[in-house]
């Protein structure tokens, strides 16, 4: 399996905002990237009160994008207000959805919505009329909740529907069961920029491991992946049931090389593997794709849920998700990166595209910071700093070293207009990361400090090729609050030592002998002054 | 010293953030003063030429008019008028037209000798003061010059060793030195600076009593970061009146410790607003409207000592405001409600307590990632509060409880705050114009710390909510801005202590080498021999 992740979007870059944040700040980074004004806002602000939203409480999913000509666009997560609100409640109804892709021409499976509380004689009644097998599914539901395939009878579908009912859902929508895999294929403007398969949750055995100890070691490789880490693979009751099917369970230990499912369910969230299938998915399944999001009105780009039969290569829409989570197509676990957050700023601010990007990121949890506590309404970003930007990273040694040097030497960096970051390596070492606009300014810089500040700057290595604006200080807090308590301290043994010096001072001139010598002295000085 | 904070405005009186201290109270109070009428509230950064943050502007709004502010000028007093104050010369041509008295005076610049200056003070007479055209903070200002050779000394000083080739020769007016703010046609403040002193009480020495002052200065935002200094200043004026550290000064005297009456040198800012003559104050507005396009300003005036003639020597158009929102004498003046009022008339006064997260603000300014923050509105009318105290025994507080008890408040819309208290306790104060929403967040957060804990209603008026939006606090919760201010301060003290130390121990150095003590040395074995009998 080989991997290809975008160069511009790295773990590093992502690593602050995980989720349901990730998206939202990959489009909102790209825009910035490309220059735009990025604004991020509190729950329920002016620009978003008639915007289709769900759980804002928490900031990180709503902000807007302003281009030079002060056109602004407003985001929740990727879906821009040139999605309309139609748009978004077509899609949240199944029922609705499919009544538009059959107005469209698009292939959908036949089906019909019912009622969970209808007798149990209508509902088998609806699903003759559609035939079995078939899916049973909420009405609005997502992330693969409730959904209940492969009904083959009569008695398998009052089943469903008594769990339906348990979990107090009311509205649902009977289809025809379609064979063949799933696949997510993202189109925007009538273009398909990338289609993912979601593999179910899978551990392949080496021969020696248990499934147990396969999943978790999967999880530790799924914690580097931007997407996965907040999706790990867990062996529940669920999980064990369908071990249990084929006779295994998490101790059993798998053959080397041999794949084991763990469920059916394919959802990323359930531990499945995103896989990038773009290049290899057959043009006129594409082609579906893009009728289907044609087909719905207000409905620039989506993601579309598609049913792929490969024999016969027949493409069933199933879902369209005008607010899709992009995160899987851009670290998938295998095949190239695709780059949607591209394709949707390209989308809002065609005049930007193509036209290059900044290679720095800003920090996802301080644009937070004035959002989280409700003292804000809005924040806006820092513009990044001007391209091209040559960054290095060097040790700095140094007596031990205090804050007071950390300080001094940002504060230096920051004359030379540069960005980077210090942090505390050791007692006598601290690494710092400089970039700046030249490499004689880097230069400069160094030479400065060293005469300056008495340190010693070893050899250059290369930074890691993504930089933040400003310049950050790692263990600030931390280090201020030690040397405070530092220099408390000396301060009252100077105190001690001073005070005990002017008293012995003032016992010694209060002495009889010092008293007694004073003509003595006068003497002297009157003798000093004469020669 | 006892600062009667009774005579400051009711509702500034303890809601300056340790941030906004300083030269920041401005920015703080007018920006305060405009959100709590519901005007709009943003800041921005204002970055130097390269990309650093040099300033931090805001502006108000009422959805119709929007003015930018940076420190107490706004945008109402023009580009031209700041131009104009910006450059002494410029200043004194337009006081000279409209016939307003100021210090008699000639810049000079590079191509000048020092010769042509000496001899331009022989016609304006000695005494006489020197400063560079464009210096700023006081640096380069020679006061009180007597004689030729003093004036040459000067100028080698200015000139030479500070490399200020432009300077300004004026007459030396000496008086108290009175600040005036000037809006329109009004005066609307008057302060005068009485130079650092403290007040004997018969038990105190000099020295602790310079400490219990700077202790008492902490107290008043205006003064926290400017104690009175232990710098040549302050040890030649005290050599001068033959004080010494150690002297306990009586009951009631008191003791100048420096000649400036800077605020910055610990110079005391005493109100005098409405005893102020109002002949001179004709002389300030006149001052102020000689400069077209400067609506508002701070006039500088130095005054004869009995108040009967006084010259103008500087219109700042953005001067600080602290010294007539928080005097250490006399009572407080409210510039931010007339600059409010004259910015938005119409608004009314609200005396709302509610402050905004200041420090959050000037964080995420500096910190670089922000540059333009709008403010949530200030909550209008009466809101109910409620705390209490959530424990367990099974409890454990940590950051992600915290969290999720905040995220819950910010989305119901509460202001106040969720507290650590110790390992099993947490305390959360919060307030909303609607008991049901209060309630209901207050059973939520009960829920969120574990079915078994227990929520107990706590009553502590100490603790009133006054920073809107929802905060999470722990119980060392001292920010990095309020804890860098501390460093200095403290990295100042250990300097002093430091050199008291030395001289001290130079001292006893000398007195153990002299001749005389060696001398004197069988006096001590006697003494030593006597008292060991």
């Amino acid at each position: 399996m080989t991997v290809q992740w975008l160069k511009h979007l790295t773990e590093e870059v992502a690593a602050e905002a995980s989720g349901h944040y990730l998206c939202p700040y990959l489009v909102a980074l790209e825009g910035w990237r490309r220059g735009l004004t990025l604004k991020w806002y509190k729950e329920a602000a002016e620009p978003f009160r008639e915007m289709k939203t769900w759980y804002t409480q928490k900031p990180g999913k709503l902000f807007s994008l302003t281009g030079n000509d002060g056109k602004t666009y407003y985001f929740f997560r990727t879906r821009g207000n040139t999605i309309t609100n139609r748009a978004v409640e077509i899609c949240a109804d199944k029922n609705l959805t499919k009544a538009e892709l059959i107005k469209g021409g698009v292939n959908t499976p036949p089906g019909t919505s019912v009622r969970a509380s209808q007798p149990e004689q209508e509902l088998i009644s609806s699903a003759e009329d559609i035939g079995f097998p078939l899916v049973i599914k909420p009405l609005d539901g997502s992330f693969g909740r409730g959904v209940f395939p492969g009904i083959e009878n009569g008695r398998q579908l009052k089943q469903a529907v008594k769990k339906l009912r348990s979990s107090n859902v009311e509205d649902l929508i009977l289809e025809k069961h379609v064979s063949g895999d799933e696949y997510r294929v993202y189109v925007v403007d009538s273009r398909t920029v990338g289609v993912l398969k979601r593999i179910p949750a899978n551990v392949t055995g080496d021969g020696r491991s248990t499934i147990q100890m396969l999943a978790e070691e999967k999880n530790r490789k799924r914690m580097q992946n931007p997407r996965l880490k907040s999706c790990p693979i867990v062996i529940g009751a669920d999980e064990k049931a369908f071990l249990k099917k084929s006779g295994l369970s998490p101790e059993s230990v798998p053959d080397k090389g041999s794949t084991v499912f763990l469920t059916a369910k394919s959802n990323i969230s359930s531990g499945g593997d995103p896989v990038d299938v773009t290049d290899e998915f057959p043009d006129a399944a594409k082609q579906e794709a893009v009728k289907a999001v044609k087909a719905i009105p207000g409905l620039p780009y989506a993601g579309v849920d598609l049913i792929l039969d490969e024999e016969s290569g027949k493409a069933e829409v199933i879902e369209i998700n005008p607010t899709a989570q992009i995160g899987s197509l851009l670290f998938p676990s295998s095949g190239k990166a695709r780059d949607i957050p591209g394709a949707i700023v390209d989308h809002y601010f065609p005049e930007t595209a193509g036209k290059g990007r900044s290679t720095l990121y800003f920090s996802f949890k301080e644009t937070m910071r004035p959002l989280e506590s409700g003292s804000a309404v809005w924040a806006a970003v820092s513009p990044a700093a001007p391209q091209p930007l040559t960054g290095e990273s060097v040790i700095i040694s140094c007596r031990d070293h205090d804050i007071q040097l950390q300080f001094s030497l940002r504060e230096l960096a920051e004359s030379y207009q540069l960005h980077g970051s210090l942090k505390s390596k050791s007692e006598s070492e601290l690494e710092m990361v400089i970039a700046g606009p030249s490499e004689s300014q880097l230069e400069n810089f160094k030479a400065k400090a060293v005469s300056e500040y008495d340190v010693g700057i070893g050899p250059a290595a290369p930074a890691s090729g993504i930089l933040r604006p400003g310049f950050a200080i790692e263990d600030e807090p931390r280090k201020m609050k030690e040397n405070l308590r530092e220099l408390e301290l000396t301060i009252t043994e100077v105190e001690k030592k001073r005070r005990n010096a002017e008293k012995k001072l003032r016992m010694m001139r209060r002495s009889t002998s010092w008293k007694i010598s004073l003509p003595i002295r006068a003497f002297a000085k009157l003798l000093r002054k004469l020669r | 010293m006892e600062i009667d904070k009774n005579q400051w405005l009711d509702h500034l009186k303890e809601g300056i953030p340790v941030e906004a201290v300083k030269n920041k109270i401005s920015m703080y109070t007018i920006s305060l003063e405009g959100w709590r009428r519901g005007l709009s509230l943003c800041f921005s950064s204002v970055k130097g030429s390269s990309g650093e943050l040099s300033d931090i502007r805001y502006s108000l709004s009422d959805g119709r008019n929007t003015h930018v502010f940076e420190g107490s000028k706004g945008d109402l007093v023009t580009d031209e008028a700041r131009a104009i104050c910006d450059d002494k010369k410029r200043t004194y041509e337009y006081l000279e037209h409209a016939g307003v008295p100021y210090p008699k005076g000639k810049t000079f610049d590079a191509g000048q000798t020092d010769g042509d200056i000496l001899s331009f003070a022989s016609q304006i007479g000695y005494p006489v003061v020197l400063k560079p055209l464009n210096g700023s903070g006081g640096k380069g200002v020679v006061v009180n010059i007597k004689t030729e050779k003093a004036l040459e000394e000067a100028l080698a000083y200015v000139r030479g060793t500070l490399g200020f080739d432009d300077v300004i020769l004026e007459q030396f007016v000496t008086g108290e030195e009175i600040r005036l703010y000037v809006l329109e046609d009004r005066v609307l403040a008057a302060v005068n600076r009485v130079p650092a002193n403290v007040t004997g009480d018969g038990v105190h020495s000099v020295e602790k009593l310079i400490e219990m002052k700077n202790e008492a200065r902490k107290q008043v935002p205006h003064l926290y970061h400017r104690p009175i200094k232990y710098d040549k200043h302050l040890y030649s004026t005290l050599r001068s009146k033959k004080v010494a550290f150690t002297d306990v000064p009586p009951k009631g005297e008191k003791v100048y410790v420096k000649r400036v009456s800077n605020v910055s040198a610990g110079g005391d800012p005493v109100d005098l607003t409405d005893e102020f003559p109002e002949e001179l104050k004709d002389i300030a507005v006149k001052a102020s409207q000689a400069i077209p396009g400067l609506v508002h300003s701070g006039v500088d005036m130095i005054v004869d000592h009995d108040m009967t003639s006084g010259v103008v020597i500087e219109v700042n158009t953005r001067p600080g405001i602290g010294s007539h929102l928080f005097p250490v004498q006399g009572r407080a003046r409210d510039i931010p409600k007339a600059l409010i009022d004259f910015y938005f008339p119409g608004t009314l006064q609200d005396k709302s307590p509610f402050t905004f997260d200041f420090s959050l603000v000037e964080d995420c300014l500096k910190n670089g990632v922000t540059n333009e923050i709008e403010l949530a509105p200030c909550p209008a009318g009466p809101l109910d509060q409620e705390q209490v105290l959530i424990s367990d025994a099974g409890l454990k507080v940590d950051h992600h409880l915290l969290e999720k008890i905040r995220n819950l408040a910010v989305g119901a819309g509460l202001h106040g705050y969720v507290k650590r208290v110790s390992e099993t306790e947490l305390e959360v104060s919060a307030l909303h114009e609607e008991r049901k929403i209060l309630d209901d967040f207050i059973q939520q957060a009960v829920k969120l710390a574990g079915d078994s804990s227990t929520a107990e209603v706590r009553d502590n008026p100490e603790e009133q909510v006054k920073k809107t939006g929802f905060h999470i606090i722990y119980s060392e919760s001292r920010t990095l801005t309020a804890m860098k201010h501390d460093y200095e301060l403290l990295q100042k003290k250990l300097d002093r202590e430091k050199r008291q130390l030395e001289r001290a121990e130079k001292r006893i150095s000398e007195m153990l080498g002299s001749q005389a003590w060696k001398w004197t040395a069988f006096v001590r074995t006697l003494g030593d021999r006597a008292k060991s009998r």
